[in-house]
């Protein structure tokens, strides 16, 4: 299957930073630490992704007793196949691909 | 109050603004990023995280609202189809009153007739038809059907396609009507194209609903 779309460095960010954990399930706020991305540019690209068929999201019983349960993400076969796809085309590109750190903001 | 508490206590009532903003069915991402906020430990840093909650549900809730979803864009998007739909009725209508001869003695505009004579009598009635389906485009606009946007793009479609043939035909009298506006102003030539230009639009804002259907 090939996707032709392009898509924003943030998104390509967060594909990167689910891809190399594929199987494990990611928090939110983890994943922020992780791509650089604050939570309001995070969501929406989770959402969009999910929306898509992307993403898998479910409610995960917090580690610490008595705390909420927490939503946790991880790609689907297809999302996996794409990012690999994507951040491939983001090494290649001429822009180059430069994962977005915490720090640099 | 410690600036901790006060850093805090503003955490979560922007978390709940963000609850409170967020579209009915986005209510779990909502949920998902208020839940995360709790696990911050640094106070500013959980701050930071419920001002992008806020700003990740207002992005949201402007996304889910649609403009088409709001009456007066509607009801305007469904009188410019239904001008449309007389505008071409009228034309049909008078147009094959002069084919069947009712107007012979007392047609009302003689400059047209030359015009008249060289119409094939197909083209009104099918413009006539495309009429009838604007009108009935009318009726599905409002009712926010999906078909809403077949019913205007076809007899749009229709109309171009006329207009195309008119035009390549120096007979059809086309050329000469257009020169002639464009002598008397060429600003006579903007009113045309903003009709076009809006129908344009309105087919485009029925394609979305058409796409994803706004909520009810």
């Amino acid at each position: 299957m090939t996707f032709a779309r392009k898509w924003s460095r943030q998104t390509v960010a967060l594909l990167s930073a689910l891809m190399e954990r594929p199987r494990t399930w990611q928090h939110g706020y983890e994943l922020s630490k992780e791509t650089g991305l604050k939570s309001g540019t995070l969501y929406p690209i989770l959402i969009r992704l999910s929306e898509q068929g992307l993403l898998n999201s479910r409610w995960k019983d917090a580690e610490r007793p008595g705390r909420p349960p927490r939503h946790v993400y991880r790609l689907t076969a297809t999302g996996l196949a794409l990012a690999r796809e994507q951040v491939e085309v983001s090494i290649e590109s001429e822009s180059g691909f430069k994962p977005i750190k915490a720090g640099a903001r | 109050m410690t600036l901790r508490a006060v850093s805090r206590r503003l955490s979560r009532q922007l978390i709940s603004a963000a609850i409170h903003v967020s579209p009915c069915e986005r209510e779990e991402w909502a949920q998902a990023m208020s839940r995360e906020a709790d696990e911050i430990p640094d106070d500013r840093e959980a701050l930071r995280w419920a001002l992008g909650c806020l700003q990740a549900s207002c992005h949201e809730r402007l996304r889910s609202m649609r403009l088409t979803s709001w009456w007066p864009v509607r009801w305007g998007m469904a009188l410019w189809i239904a001008l449309l739909a007389v505008d071409a009725l009228a034309y049909a209508g008078f147009t094959l009153n002069y084919k069947l001869g009712l107007f012979t003695a007392h047609y009302p505009y003689p400059p047209n007739v030359p015009l008249l004579e060289v119409t094939p009598l197909w083209e009104p009635m099918l413009v006539g038809a495309a009429g009838v389906v604007l009108l009935l485009a009318v009726v599905l606009i409002l009712r926010r059907s999906r078909v809403a946007f077949g019913a205007v793009v076809s007899p749009l479609a229709i109309a171009l396609l006329l207009f195309a043939v008119r035009f390549s035909r120096p007979e059809s009298g086309i050329l000469q009507t257009l020169s002639t506006a464009y002598q008397k102003s060429p600003f006579a030539m903007i009113w045309p194209i903003v009709g076009l230009a809006i129908t344009i639009l309105i087919c485009l804002a029925l394609w979305q609903d058409r796409r994803t259907p706004a909520p009810r």
